[in-house]
């Protein structure tokens, strides 16, 4: 992977440049200081001798400097070679990355593509779709006008069965309270008692007839109970006419509930 | 030394006089409250009231015991004065006694009829124990029916449970 | 359009008409609440004859008290009558119905005769618009109170099925002062309190007066012995006789429904317990046996059964017996103290005195659920007894500082006092349907 190559260059590197360091500092540290040659003199003792000392001396000094020169140059061409490793390693990254991104650019402009293309599938499937849809509903339309029709019709048919209901409910109710406002249950009835009076209704709720179809028992209930009836004449009706033939006929079954 | 002595005495000759307290003399009754006050050492002249014992003639004079509501237990004030008349009756076994049972006017007068007769009753059972005999002594009930306090408090009922002693 | 309008008409009444038929053929509504108070009922005052000749009774006045104190009766305020009719022609139902009354009251009262007059009712159904009753009755002027008396029980009767109980009695005890002491009277008044008679009197106390169950005599303790002891005593011409009179305490009369035997409480055993005593013999049955107080018998209306008060459990507490004796149970439980029971005409019902924290009240037991129902709010009260249509109940309490009788309807609704007599007025004893008149 290249993040592993890199690392190993890296490491190379690291260590030539140790290593050159090394040498160097170790050539630094290992060049003798020059010396001043002491011309000694000479005597005219034994020249020759000093002569091939002095001659001997001069090659070695010569070939010390051919020494020195050779290391130079060949730490300069060590140093050079490191250096374009270096820079060669460096162009290696560089030409990495770059290719990297190509890479990256690559596939993001693959992606786009891919995300186009099926962007214009989908859109095209839908314009086929929506096509195939108004052709279709342009057909349909007359059904669907005849449908919608028929389902106001209904619902509204149910409102007013539900309306109806309400309000037979709710004079019901109207009814029940206001003869259990106008009963008055004096001492003498038990639970359980019960008396059936059948009533009938003027259109205006005033109360033509009201008698005893089951009684109680108890003759002084069942009066209570006829007197509540009257008492409470005209009872409440519906608003709506029609619904009065409902109530032209109603039974009220007394049966106290509560403490006797 | 001699002050412990001292005060031995005076105890022994405050009990002795106690005892005696009511025997021969129709006099009051032994003021205790001074010896009270000794023994007990605090001598500061405050606090310590003492109960005045009474004389067994006082407490033959008191013909009526009281009781505490719905209860015809005796309690230790009138337990004496049943335990006087007892000793009484005892000397003189000629004379009869009538116990006469009350109640206050709470509840129901058949119901208090019968509680008046209790209490009548354990009066008797006291003496009977003391050692009079059965055919000297008579109970009656009168129940609520006869008050000695008319108020319709609890002071005028407290009066009105009683047994009366009848001679 | 009308077309569709039409359509959906026929089309609702047809699914009205199915949701009828699935109900029921008619419209049933069912009624549970209503509203618990007297009856309303209109009282007109009644008519005389002239101005110069007025009756020395109120006729219409004291109709009024007897429907109102038996709280089965709402008597109507006269300030809102329309019309105030005395005679049949003059009565017009529509005046009657826009005050809501139920039933309608005329009369009048004539003198016809030196101290003699005509007392005349008429009694309506407004809603039916009938007459119900109507009566005419020729009575001396002494006599009027119990005319009106008899006009409210048979107008009680026409509305609630039910006797009336204006026509009874009631038997009760009196105190006054007499100088330093006391005197006890034994009396017989009218319902109301009115028109008091004495039939003994004492310088010692009386107590539990009982009435047999025909009317003629009464039961009472007397203390005139200087101890409770047991008379029976004969109402119309005041005979007596000493029932009982053991040692101890012979107390607390109480009649078999049948008339032939008493049960009553002795302590000639040591402690109160329960007898019964057969008149014919004057034979004696123990029925407790028990250390504890065991007194104030009182017999069901069948005659099986006897509840009587007893302290076995510690306090006071109603318990029920066998009339052998066997089989007892305790029957309250509710309160501190419970005791002087006496049944209802119809058995369902107790009343007796229900005390808690110091207070004693008039309570009402109902025998089927147990349900204790206290009647009054004042803390004296002392033997309740039913009225013979187990309706009212009478009892003795304290008013201003002094012993009065009042009496309550059984629902508790309306409350009354008698009429005040002098001094302390206690032991109040109901007499049944059937009762004598003493004589003086």
């Amino acid at each position: 992977m290249p993040g592993g190559r890199k690392a190993i260059v890296y490491a190379v590197l690291v260590h030539l440049a140790l290593l050159a360091l090394v040498v160097v500092g170790f050539r630094w540290q290992t060049k003798p200081a020059v010396a001043p040659t002491k011309v000694v003199q000479a005597q005219a003792v034994n020249d020759a001798e000093t002569q091939k000392e002095i001659e001997r001396r001069k090659k070695q000094e010569r070939e010390r400097e051919q020494q020195e020169t050779k290391q130079k140059r060949e730490q300069e061409e060590r140093e050079r070679k490191a250096a374009d490793v270096k820079r060669r390693q460096e162009q290696a990254k560089i030409t990495e990355q770059k290719r990297k991104e190509e890479d990256k650019r690559k596939a993001a402009e693959a992606e786009k593509k891919r995300k186009d293309e099926t962007r214009q599938t989908e859109v095209k499937k839908k314009k086929d779709t929506e096509e195939r849809r108004k052709s279709a509903e342009s057909g349909l339309k007359e059904q669907l006008v005849r449908e919608e029709k028929e389902r106001t019709e209904a619902k509204a048919k149910a409102e007013q069965t539900a309306r109806a209901q309400s309000e037979l409910a709710r004079v019901e109710g109207l009814i029940r309270q206001k003869v259990e406002r106008n009963w008055v249950r004096s001492a003498g009835w038990t639970k359980g008692m019960e008396c059936v009076v059948r009533v009938r209704l003027a259109p205006t709720g005033e109360v033509i007839t009201a008698t005893v179809a089951r009684p109680s028992g108890s003759p002084a209930f069942d009066r209570s109970v006829e007197n509540a009836v009257y008492k409470a004449s005209p009872l409440p009706l519906p608003e709506d006419k029609d619904l009065f033939e409902h109530f032209r006929e109603l039974e009220l079954r007394f049966r106290p509930e509560g403490q006797t | 030394m001699y002050k412990k002595i001292l005060l031995t005495l005076l105890g022994i000759a405050a009990l002795s006089l106690s005892a005696c307290g009511g025997s021969e003399s129709t006099k009051p009754a032994v003021d205790d409250k001074s010896v009270g006050a000794d023994a007990a050492g605090t001598g500061t002249g405050t606090g310590v009231s003492g109960k005045a014992l009474e004389g067994k003639a006082d407490l033959l004079a008191k013909r009526r015991v009281y009781f505490a509501f719905d209860s015809s237990a005796v309690d230790e004030e009138n337990r004496a004065i049943i335990e006087a008349h007892a000793a009484y009756l005892a000397a003189n076994k000629n004379v009869k006694v009538v116990f006469e049972g009350h109640a206050d006017e709470r509840g129901t007068r058949e119901y208090n009829l019968a509680l008046g007769e209790r209490r009548a009753q354990a009066v008797e059972r006291m003496v009977k124990a003391l050692g009079v005999t059965k055919d000297r002594i008579k109970t009656v009930s009168y129940g609520e029916e006869k008050p000695v306090a008319m108020d319709h408090n609890e002071a005028a009922w407290a009066l009105n449970r009683r047994v009366e002693i009848i001679y | 359009m009308k077309a569709v309008k039409h359509l959906t008409r026929i089309i609702l009444a047809a699914v009205l008409a199915g949701y009828a038929t699935l109900a029921s053929a008619i419209l049933t509504i069912e009624i549970t609440q209503g509203v618990d108070g007297g009856l309303p009922v209109a009282i007109v005052p009644f008519g005389g004859a002239g101005k110069e000749q007025r009756p020395p009774q109120d006729v219409a006045a004291v109709i009024e008290a007897d429907l109102a104190r038996s709280g089965r009766f709402t008597p109507l305020d006269k300030k809102d009558f329309v019309s105030r009719p005395v005679e049949d022609k003059q009565v017009v139902f529509k005046d009657w119905r826009i005050v809501k009354a139920e039933a309608l009251v005329i009369g009048g009262v004539k003198l016809v005769a030196q101290g003699r007059w005509q007392v005349e009712f008429r009694l309506y159904d407004i809603y039916k618009e009938k007459q119900l009753a109507g009566y005419s009755y020729v009575v001396a002027g002494d006599r009027l109170r119990a005319a009106a008396h008899q006009i409210s029980d048979i107008i009680y009767e026409k509305l609630t099925g039910e006797p009336g109980v204006f026509s009874t009695r009631v038997a009760y005890v009196t105190r006054e002062r007499d100088g330093k002491r006391f005197s006890y009277k034994l009396q017989i008044a009218d319902s109301d309190g009115y028109n008091p008679v004495t039939v003994l009197s004492s310088a010692e106390p009386l107590m539990s007066p009982a009435w047999s169950p025909d009317g003629t005599r009464l039961a009472y303790v007397s203390f005139e012995q200087r101890r409770p002891i047991l008379y029976m005593q004969n109402v119309v011409h005041g005979a007596r006789t000493r029932i009982a009179e053991f040692n101890g305490i012979n107390s607390a009369p109480a009649w078999s429904p049948d008339g032939t035997r008493l049960a009553l409480t002795l302590s000639r055993d040591g402690n109160p317990e329960i007898y019964v005593m057969r008149l014919s013999d004057n034979s004696l049955t123990r029925l407790t046996n028990d250390p504890s107080i065991d007194t104030e018998p009182t017999w069901s209306p069948d005659g099986k059964e006897i509840a009587f008060t007893s302290d076995r459990g510690g306090k006071p507490q109603i318990y029920r017996m066998r009339a052998d004796g066997s089989h007892v149970e305790r029957v309250t439980f509710e309160g501190e103290y419970n005791a002087r029971a006496s049944y209802s005409a119809d058995g369902t019902m107790l009343t007796l005195v229900s005390g808690a924290q110091g207070r004693y009240h008039a309570a009402l037991l109902h025998l089927q659920s147990s349900v204790l129902q206290v009647l009054t709010d004042t803390p004296l009260d002392e033997s309740p007894s039913f009225a013979p249509n187990g309706r009212m109940i009478l009892y003795a309490t304290e008013h201003g500082g002094r012993g009065v009788l009042a009496s309550v309807s059984s629902d508790g609704r309306v409350r009354q006092l008698l009429k005040l007599q002098e001094g302390d007025v206690r032991e109040p004893a109901w007499s049944p349907f059937n009762h004598s008149t003493p004589t003086n």
